[in-house]
Order: C-alpha cells, then sequence, then structure tokens
C-alpha cells in the first residue's frame, strides 16, 4: 500500500512537472480565456483558433477551458475560477443566458473584461456580444435563395419553435426573400426538434403533404442531413424536381455536400473572425487610454453595440469551402 | 481475533486515506509554488464550490454504493430538482420554504422509487436508475421547453450564494450534512446495517436485516441530497436549466471510489468521500491553474478513477486473503488433539 502511495504522488508530480514547463514561461505574459459549452467541437474549435492567432499578434497567451456537454452551470463555475486565476479578459459563449449572468456581473466587477460571443447573455453586464446578427444572417440566406430559384421558390422550413434565434432567422429569410423575389413564399414550417431522425421524418412528411415545395431552408445546424434524406425518401434528390436544401452549417460532411452538388448550399458563419473580434475587443478593454470607457470606467474603448460578424452564402465552388474544410488542430 | 481483523481494516483505510491526503497536498504545494493564485482566498473559495453540488450527491452515493448498489440517477434528479423549485416558486407562486420542502420532498420520493424498483423486480439498480436518469432528462426537457427559469426572490437566491461568516451557504451545508451523516454511518445501528449488506445480502437477510427497507431508505436518502443540492444550484446560478449537472452522477460516483469505497459494496467512509471530492476539485484548479489544455482533463478524472477503483479491489482482496488466513488459522488449531 505504501508503495501504490508513493507512486501515485510521483506519478502526480512527474505529471506536473512535464505540464508546468511550458506553461511558467506564460507567467510573464498577458493571459486571456476562452470559456465554451461544447468543448471540441469544431465550430468552436474555429473561434479559440481565432482567439489564439489574434492574442499571438500581440504576444499574449491564451486558454480554452468548459464542459464537453452542454452544462452552462459548469461554464459559470469555469469563469468564476479564470477571475479567481486573474486572466486579463475572458470571452465566453453562453450555454444559458441566464445562468451566466451572475459569474460575467462577477467578473466584471472583479475588473476582469468579459464578453460574450456565438450565443450571447444580455441580461448580464457584458461589456458587449460579438457573434452573428440572426436577422441580418435570414436576411443575406432569403436574398440567394431569392436570387437562385426567384418568383418560383415554394420554401419549407426546419426549425424549432420558439428560440429568438431562430425567430429572428426566419423574419430576416423571409424579408431577404421578398427583396428580391416577391413572388415567392414560405409555404410550410415543421419542428424537427434538434433531431437529425426527427428532421428526416418531418421533412418527408413536409415534402408529401406540399409537392409544391422546391427549397428547404434549415433555420440551424442540425436538421440538414435529415432535410437531404427526406429528399430522396421522395424521389426528389435529383433531376429536375431536386429540392435545393438550404443548410446552416460549416460541418465538413455538409461543405462536401455542396461540392458534391447535394445541397444547395450553406449559411457560413464566420466563428474564426469571433476568436478574432473577441480577443481584440477583451485586449482594448484591458488597456484603458487616456480616456477611460464611459460605460466601464477603469476599462479601455469598447463599443457598447453589438458586434456582427457576418455569414456568407456558400455555393459550389466557393474558394472558402476548401479554407473551412481544413479545420484547425487546438 | 476479532481485534486483530478490525484493526488489520483500520490501517489498510488509513493508508489509502493518507495517501490520497499526500497527494492532493503535493498537487496544491506544486501548481500554487509553480503557477502560483492557488493559496488565495479567492481561489481556495472558487476550489471550494467548484465540486460543492456533486460532492453533496456524493455523500448519498457514498451509502448506496457501500449497500453494493449504483445511483446513475442522481445527475437528472438534481437538474429536476432546480426546474421543479423554480416553477414552484415563478409559475405556480408557492413561498420559498414551501416549495423548497415539496421539491426535497419529491426528488426523495423519487429515490425511493429507485429503492422499490430495485427491491421488488429484483432488477439491477444500474439498469433502473439509468432508465430514471433517461426518463427525468427527458421529462426536465419537455417541461421547460428547453429554456431556463429565473427571475427568483433574494431570500432564494441566498441558499445559493447566501454566507454565514464568510462561508458560502452550500459549502455550510455539505459540512453538516458530511459530518450528521458521517456519524450515523459509524455509529448508528440502522446505517451499520448497510456494510453488512453490502458485504452479503443473503447474510443479511438470513439475519433478520430488512433488507428491503433499507434498500428503499438508502435511495432515498440518495435523491433527497441530489434534490438539496439542485434547489442550492437554481440558487446560486440564478437560474434552472435541463442541462446543469450534466454527467454529475459520475463525478460523484469518483469522489467515493477515489475516496476507498469497494465498488463491490461493504466498505466505505464518508471521511473517504469528503477527500475524494476535495482531490478532484483540486485536480480541476490545477488544471485550470496550470493552462493545460483542458481536453486532457477528462483523461485524468478517468485515469484516477481506474486507478481508485483498482487500489480499492487490491486491498479488499487482501482483506479477504488475510480473513481467510486467520480463519485457516483457528480451524487448524480447533483440529489440533487437545492435550489433556
Amino acid at each position: 500500500m505504501n508503495k501504490i502511495c508513493l507512486s501515485l504522488a510521483a506519478a502526480a508530480l512527474t505529471a506536473g512537472s512535464l505540464l508546468a514547463a511550458p506553461v511558467k514561461a506564460q507567467q510573464t505574459e498577458e493571459h486571456y480565456a476562452m470559456v465554451v459549452f461544447l468543448k471540441g467541437s469544431e465550430f468552436f474549435n474555429w473561434a479559440y483558433a481565432g482567439f489564439q492567432d489574434a492574442a499571438a499578434t500581440v504576444g499574449a497567451t491564451t486558454e480554452l477551458q468548459g464542459p464537453a456537454d452542454w452544462d452552462a452551470s459548469a461554464e459559470a463555475r469555469a469563469v468564476d475560477q479564470l477571475v479567481a486565476k486573474g486572466v486579463k479578459g475572458i470571452a465566453v459563449t453562453a450555454g444559458d443566458a441566464d445562468t451566466l449572468v451572475g459569474s460575467i456581473n462577477a467578473a466584471m466587477e472583479a475588473g476582469v473584461p468579459t464578453l460574450t460571443f456565438d450565443s450571447d447573455s444580455p441580461k448580464s453586464d457584458r461589456l458587449l456580444f460579438v457573434g452573428t446578427n440572426n436577422y441580418n444572417a435570414g436576411f443575406a440566406a432569403g436574398k440567394a435563395v431569392g436570387e437562385q430559384v426567384g418568383d418560383d421558390a415554394r420554401v419549407g422550413v426546419s426549425l424549432i419553435p420558439g428560440l429568438d434565434s431562430i425567430n429572428h432567422r426566419l423574419q430576416g429569410f423571409k424579408e431577404g426573400l421578398a427583396s428580391v423575389a416577391p413572388g415567392a413564399e414560405v409555404v410550410a414550417q415543421v419542428n424537427d426538434e434538434g433531431d437529425l431522425q426527427k428532421a428526416e421524418t418531418v421533412n418527408t412528411a413536409m415534402l408529401q403533404a406540399n409537392p409544391q415545395i422546391n427549397v428547404i431552408f434549415c433555420a440551424h445546424g442540425n436538421p440538414a442531413t435529415g432535410a437531404l434524406a427526406a429528399t430522396r425518401n421522395v424521389g426528389r434528390f435529383d433531376g429536375p424536381n431536386k429540392v435545393h436544401v438550404l443548410a446552416w452549417s460549416i460541418d465538413v460532411p455538409i461543405l462536401q455536400g455542396i461540392e458534391d452538388d447535394e445541397y444547395g448550399s450553406t449559411v457560413a458563419q464566420n466563428p474564426y473572425m469571433m476568436g478574432v473580434q473577441s480577443f481584440l475587443q477583451l485586449w482594448s478593454a484591458a488597456h484603458p487610454t487616456q480616456f477611460d470607457s464611459l460605460t466601464n470606467p477603469g476599462m479601455g474603448q469598447v463599443p457598447t453595440a453589438d458586434l456582427d460578424t457576418g455569414v456568407k452564402i456558400l455555393k459550389k465552388g466557393d474558394p472558402a469551402i476548401k479554407a473551412l474544410m481544413t479545420p484547425p488542430k487546438i | 481475533m476479532s481485534m486483530n481483523l478490525a484493526n488489520i481494516k483500520v490501517s489498510s483505510s488509513w493508508l489509502q486515506y493518507i495517501g490520497l491526503i499526500v497527494v492532493t497536498v503535493l498537487i496544491v504545494v506544486f501548481t500554487h509554488s509553480v503557477f502560483g493564485n492557488v493559496m488565495t482566498a479567492a481561489n481556495l473559495r472558487v476550489l471550494a464550490m467548484n465540486m460543492i453540488f456533486e460532492a453533496i450527491m456524493a455523500l448519498g452515493m457514498t451509502f448506496v454504493i457501500i449497500l453494493g448498489g449504483i445511483d446513475l440517477s442522481v445527475a437528472s434528479v438534481f437538474a429536476f430538482g432546480e426546474i421543479l423549485v423554480a416553477k414552484l416558486m415563478v409559475e405556480v407562486g408557492l413561498p420559498v420554504p414551501v416549495a423548497t420542502a415539496a421539491t426535497v420532498a419529491v426528488c426523495a420520493l423519487i429515490g425511493a422509487l429507485n429503492g422499490v424498483m430495485t427491491v421488488s423486480f429484483r432488477v439491477h439498480p444500474m439498469v433502473v436508475t439509468l432508465g430514471t436518469l433517461l426518463t427525468l432528462r427527458g421529462v426536465n426537457l419537455a417541461i421547460t421547453d428547453g429554456r431556463s427559469i429565473s427571475g427568483f426572490s433574494d431570500s432564494f437566491l441566498w441558499l445559493g450564494q447566501g454566507q454565514i461568516l464568510g462561508v458560502d451557504f452550500p459549502i455550510i451545508f455539505f459540512v453538516v450534512a458530511a459530518v450528521v451523516l458521517g456519524l450515523l454511518l459509524a455509529h448508528h445501528r440502522f446505517f451499520r446495517q448497510i456494510y453488512f449488506i453490502g458485504g452479503s445480502e443473503r447474510a443479511a437477510k438470513y439475519s433478520g436485516v430488512d433488507v428491503a427497507r433499507v434498500k428503499i431508505a438508502i435511495y432515498a436518502l440518495s435523491g433527497f441530497l441530489a434534490g438539496c443540492a439542485g434547489v442550492m444550484a437554481a440558487a446560486k446560478y440564478g437560474a434552472a436549466h435541463w442541462g446543469h449537472g450534466n454527467m454529475a452522477e459520475l463525478k460523484a460516483i469518483g469522489s467515493v471510489a477515489i475516496g476507498g469505497a469497494d465498488m463491490m459494496g461493504g466498505s466505505g467512509t464518508i471521511f473517504g468521500t469528503v477527500l475524494g471530492a476535495i482531490f478532484l476539485a483540486v485536480v480541476h484548479n490545477a488544471f485550470v491553474t496550470s493552462a493545460v489544455n483542458p481536453f486532457w482533463y477528462d483523461v485524468v478524472n478517468g485515469v484516477m478513477l481506474l486507478i481508485a477503483v483498482l487500489v480499492s479491489r487490491v486491498i479488499a482482496k487482501q482483506n479477504e486473503r488475510k480473513m481467510k488466513s486467520v480463519r485457516q488459522q483457528k480451524i487448524d488449531q480447533s483440529l489440533q488433539p487437545q492435550s489433556p
């Protein structure tokens, strides 16, 4: 037993010293952190890559924290720990807007500049929100469909009802579509519950009940593969009656599907730029200039309005697809 | 002879505890000396609060594991507790004490149901509590539509954010619960029975122990503590959300296993569980402090859990072997011819 205890102690010390060596050098540099609710997801890997790259331009160091299982309370704890650790700034994507309020407010009160990116916590005292403006993104998607299909576009929408973000996307989509193709219309909506299999079932039913539909707009990231399977189920995967599936994702299989002519297009958010802009805003907040921020005394100049990182509608042959198909390694 | 046996068991357990304390202290001293910011009041508070809800669940899990069972449903009971107390206050308008009491009572009832199903249908508790975990997770999502509930009164928020003499209320709750439950487990006849049941359920039954009653009570205790943790978590975060506490059952089980309990039942202590929970909190804190790639955190947690389970099995086997050899010596002595 003594041997076991000694071995455990030795293992802990050895592991510690191995891990410590490269990090000790960071102690003198400014250190910033990003907190996500789905550690390891491709989307947040892109965001963190942007955060890291932007930090490297000014010689700062970064770290990524957060759970791998969408537990916003674990994110809140990570924020608390980072404040106690004394980081210079925190960018957090809120797994749940309300859960993060206390920790973000405590961080700001402690003088640690904290902002939200991708998913906001609007009731908190965060500096600002950096991410996609859902209305604008929906408008761009609707406009692209209108330009591609024209007045003949008959659109079915696959969504999760009730979410503010999706409501804004849908509103933007309808107005974007109407701006270039006033004759086009949204004829049906289905609830895919964010589940792939459910998406296939409800989209198949939608296409059977509404054979005039020639576009499926996936208003969030999950249903695209299910919607594509639905077009197969009703024999409209290809040929003259092919249904144009508009995805909302930059996952590699979707991008490959666009290159293979399976999907019509996809709404590509820009998580890399979210990371870059998040870092730059935190850096600015952590370095006050001659005049303090009006809204956050003691901190540097940062806009209080949301910072829209925009979207691009990717179609086959777009050079951005190739770049996005090699996600960064963290 | 029975005195010798007791000594053997105690010394093995204490060796394990001392090893755990030494490793924990070494990690703290090492990370503080290399990275700093560990032994600060702010960090120690965060370190304690970081595992407090899992640690409260681990107290109940200790009883369940000593009993030879397992309770995978605690994390979903925890989230259900959050949501129920939030709904009772925000939507039904019940006062804080009534909503809180009703919530912990319902959570205890869910735990008791786990016990009843395990006893009545003779189904392995892993299957029963897994079923409860999945069912409640679905219920949590369905009754909230995936949204969080917030807007609590200050008197309720105090349960998660309030302090007594500068110490957070959930920490005080944990300490008091650990002391009370630790004393009960060590000295109260009813709770001592669970060691007997965990060691050999059949022997306990033949000795007149009401195994079914004890099991139902222990699972109810586990549900009750998960409910208490859920209520305090809702107050701490100011929101109830179906995703809170995901995988918390594994951290609770990990605390018990690292604390030296035999996962096959029959051994374990509240003191060991407290040490296990502190160890996991310190390891997590060391990861944040050292800024090591957090992708490795789960690997380290998993390896530590494996080591703990293997060490406790080695100790159990050693004890078994020693007991057998003592028993054999006794038999040999009784077979020797008596001198006239």
